[in-house]
């Protein structure tokens, strides 16, 4: 019996044979994902060439598959393998070097068409995953041109129906006070109203900023192209604007509006770097960034004086590579699902009930976060998560990651283009792939906690790199110590600050307790970050920008990696690891 | 050779599956074909948001005799309004002609608003899913039309063009004052014509009630 003999057409693997395929590393939908992501951020120029190669893709696989379907036969074993027998089998054939079997070069053809064939089922998952996201590209294209906000795009509206979808932030705008996203239901400009349905970033002051999420106002502003940031369109409201109330927010987020009031009030008793960093390590957005809004303020004003400090703490956690601890992202989703989980259990509840306790906790917590791409990324993947393990699949990060990267861009192909969505997709990508290896080869002499959280560190830093490259060329050369510094104090600071949260509005005296000892662990954090970050040293800025930039740190990372691989195999090999010269067909190195 | 207990090193777990089988694949394209589904009808729901909302203008304008919006859903605005604005601005390059375009457009309805009849008004609503500007059918409709047109060429003319006019013309707008024609005046020369009437929501002291006000006195060509 030969190598790969017997594996046939389908690509499974009759009783008997061996693939060396293991079962906790499902990458299968990685390709799909890479592939559906690359179709969103080709220019529009280029489609009609991806739908053309999809399609002569998709008609090959399939005309292949069948082919080769039909002849599966050929490739299966002959004759059945009882027990006692396969390991018989399994040690005359793996027992010898390959140099000892067969060397008919047919063999070897052989193998490449059977290795060929098995490709083409997943090549016909790429075709069809171009063509789906190509046709929702396609759609969602058509449904903005024929927009009413397309039209007016450039002038003055008289009256625009905006139903706000965030609540306000400072403005990064001069002349406006405040920000906040929304989605326009209509707008009215020479006296002509039409519907809309375009997602805006809209600019208020003054009273303007006196918004809840999910109410719906109506205000006079101009409509213009945006020269920067993830959403398309600005609205800007004029001066003299004072935005009427068509529709009240829901009664859930009037109740949310209230806690965060409630939550800000009690942050304002605590010391600088308190007030700014607990609300964003708690919910993603800074304390200087926020805008006091909600049913009882009367006019929208920043809460807090401290926004030059905000700003230069922002600029310390960045230059130390430790900003994303002031995003909201997975780790607050798995502390919430890890609580309630072991909830469960203790109460010894059904399978089912535990995982709809969880999906409720993500959904709560998501409507308390602040939105962004990234509170996204981790609400789909735990939601996707934790209806895999009830339906009783084996926990695969990976092939949840590619799902929910697949299905999001299909959904939304603007997600594609948002930053927060990508670097938030690219660690937890890092992490998956990277982690567990980088944890196996610290010495033994670093703690274990050590070198998790070193190569948890290490190798989100692995796909964020180029993606930052994007945005500032900047290498923040100081991250992984700084963030082995702050590890201990990230978690606590993140439940002491979402305790605080909950608590806030119903007895603000414990909240006023928890958010103190967020405080602390903020505090060190801030340190880390002034120590690390406020040097010359801190950072290394590329000479180029942009997707240069980010091919050159995605080149300098693979030249690294092929020495890295290189020496491990070399160690390896010395140490008997692996045989010499030896096929890796199924004793694959594992770096 | 080292290795797990039992387990030569060549017979270990350790390349990752990329692969799929026939009944894998059948599965991921299942999930892919829902997820286009779900986008699709989302922008469905969407399409069908704007539908309703149209019929409620049609709805509104009817219970309402605002011939405006009559000729709004005569253009036919089932759905994508984009298709009736782009009807009435067809090319935003050119920024004259759009405003000019608009101008006939708005001429017609404050004309028409003194002259129509709630009949007329109901007649005009029912005739849905016609192109163009003109009116309905009837002969009715198209009397009235004309005689519309008739008043149109005087309504145009006593109106003041915001890009030419003095401040000695805005002032006898009425809304507008000495100080407020002279805001008007430097506001055109820092930042250029005006694009539409609705560009004067810009300047420091007019407001939405003003602009109310004033707007059938004012045009912008």
């Amino acid at each position: 019996m030969k190598d790969h003999e017997g594996i046939d057409a389908a690509g499974s693997c009759p009783s008997g044979e061996f693939s060396g395929e293991s079962g906790r590393r499902d990458y299968r939908m990685l390709p799909v994902a890479v592939v559906v992501w690359a179709c969103c951020v080709v220019p529009k120029d280029y489609r009609q060439y991806e739908v053309f190669i999809a399609m002569v893709l998709a008609a090959v696989s399939f005309a292949v598959s069948a082919w080769a379907f039909r002849f599966r036969k050929l490739w299966r074993v002959r004759g059945q393998v009882r027990a006692r027998g396969r390991a018989r089998v399994w040690e005359q054939q793996y027992s010898k070097p390959v140099e000892a079997r067969s060397g008919r070069w047919i063999t070897g053809v052989r193998t490449c068409l059977r290795g060929c064939v098995r490709c083409f089922p997943g090549l016909i998952v790429v075709a069809v995953a171009m063509l789906c996201v190509l046709s929702s590209i396609y759609l969602h294209e058509a449904v903005e041109l024929h927009d009413a906000a397309q039209t007016v795009q450039g002038h003055m509206v008289s009256e625009a129906q905006l139903k706000v979808t965030s609540p306000a932030t400072v403005s990064i705008r001069r002349g406006s006070d405040c920000q906040y996203r929304a989605v326009l239901l209509s707008v009215t400009a020479e006296k002509m109203k039409q519907p809309s349905h375009r997602e805006v970033l809209a600019f208020a002051k003054g009273k303007g900023c006196s918004i809840t999420p999910s109410e719906v106002i109506a205000a006079s502003g101009t409509l213009k192209a945006a020269t920067f940031g993830t959403l398309p369109l600005w609205f800007e409201m004029t001066e003299e604007s004072q935005p009427t109330r068509i529709r009240s927010p829901s009664l859930v987020r009037r109740m949310v509006a209230t806690m965060l009031t409630s939550f800000f009030a009690v942050c304002q008793g605590l010391s600088e770097q308190g007030r700014i960093l607990v609300p964003g390590v708690t919910m993603g957005v800074l304390g200087s960034d926020t805008v006091m809004t909600g049913l009882e303020a009367s006019s929208g004003q920043a809460s807090s004086d401290d926004t030059n400090a905000g700003k230069a703490i922002e600029e310390n956690f960045k230059n130390s590579g430790i900003v994303h601890l002031l995003a909201v992202s997975g780790g607050h989703f798995v502390l919430v699902a890890e609580f309630l989980r072991k909830f469960a259990a203790r109460l010894r509840l059904p399978r089912f009930l535990g995982a709809l306790m969880v999906v409720m906790g993500y959904a709560v917590l998501a409507v308390l976060m602040y939105p962004s791409d990234s509170v996204l990324r981790a609400l789909v993947m735990g939601v996707v998560g934790v209806a895999c393990t009830t339906f009783g699949r084996a926990s695969q990060s990976m092939s949840v990651l590619s799902v929910c990267v697949v299905c999001s861009l299909i959904v939304r192909p603007g997600l594609a283009t948002s930053f927060g969505f990508a670097l938030s997709c690219a660690a937890v990508m890092g992490i998956l792939l990277f982690s567990a290896k980088i944890t196996k080869r610290v010495p033994r002499v670093v703690p274990r906690a050590v070198a998790s959280a070193f190569a948890v560190t290490l190798s989100a830093q692995i796909f964020t790199l180029p993606v930052q490259m994007l945005m500032t060329p900047t290498v923040p050369l100081l991250s992984i110590p700084a963030n082995l510094c702050v590890a201990p104090f990230v978690s606590f600071s993140t439940i002491c600050g979402l305790l605080g949260l909950l608590c806030s509005a119903v007895v603000p005296s414990v909240a006023w307790i928890l958010v103190n000892v967020a405080s602390v662990g903020t505090s060190v954090m801030n340190r880390c970050a002034m120590l690390f970050g406020d040097s010359s040293a801190s950072t290394f800025s590329l000479p180029v920008s942009g997707t240069v930039a980010a091919v050159t740190i995605l080149s300098a990372e693979m030249i690294v990696y092929g020495i890295v691989a290189f020496i491990g195999r070399k160690r390896r090999v010395s140490d008997g690891e692996i045989w010499s010269g030896m096929s890796t067909d199924s004793g694959t190195l594992n770096v | 050779m080292s290795g797990a207990a039992g387990v030569a090193p060549n017979m270990r777990r350790t390349r990752a599956r990329v692969l799929f089988s026939p009944q894998n694949a059948f599965a991921a394209i299942l999930v892919l074909v829902l997820a286009l589904s779900a986008s699709v009808t989302l922008l469905v729901i969407q399409s069908r948001n704007f539908s309703i909302d149209a019929d409620a203008e049609q709805i509104e304008a009817v219970s309402t005799g605002d011939s405006r919006t009559r000729r709004h859903v005569e253009k036919g605005t089932s759905s994508g309004t984009g298709e009736s604005s782009s009807s009435e601005k067809p090319d935003s390059d050119a920024k004259g002609q759009p405003d000019e375009v608009a101008d006939g457009t708005t001429s017609e309805p404050s004309a028409a608003d003194a002259e129509s009849t709630p009949a007329n008004t109901q007649s005009g609503a029912r005739s849905s899913g016609q192109s163009g500007m003109q009116p309905s059918g009837q002969p009715q409709s198209n009397a009235q039309s004309s005689t519309v047109g008739s008043d149109n060429a005087a309504a145009i003319d006593s109106r003041i063009d915001l890009n030419t006019a003095t401040a000695e013309q805005l002032d006898s707008v009425k809304g507008i004052g000495p100080v407020t024609a002279q805001k008007i005046i430097d506001y055109r020369t820092q930042n250029g014509r005006f694009t539409s009437v609705d560009s004067l929501l810009n300047v420091s002291g007019i407001g939405m009630k003003t602009l109310e006000k004033m707007r059938a006195q004012l045009v912008v060509r």
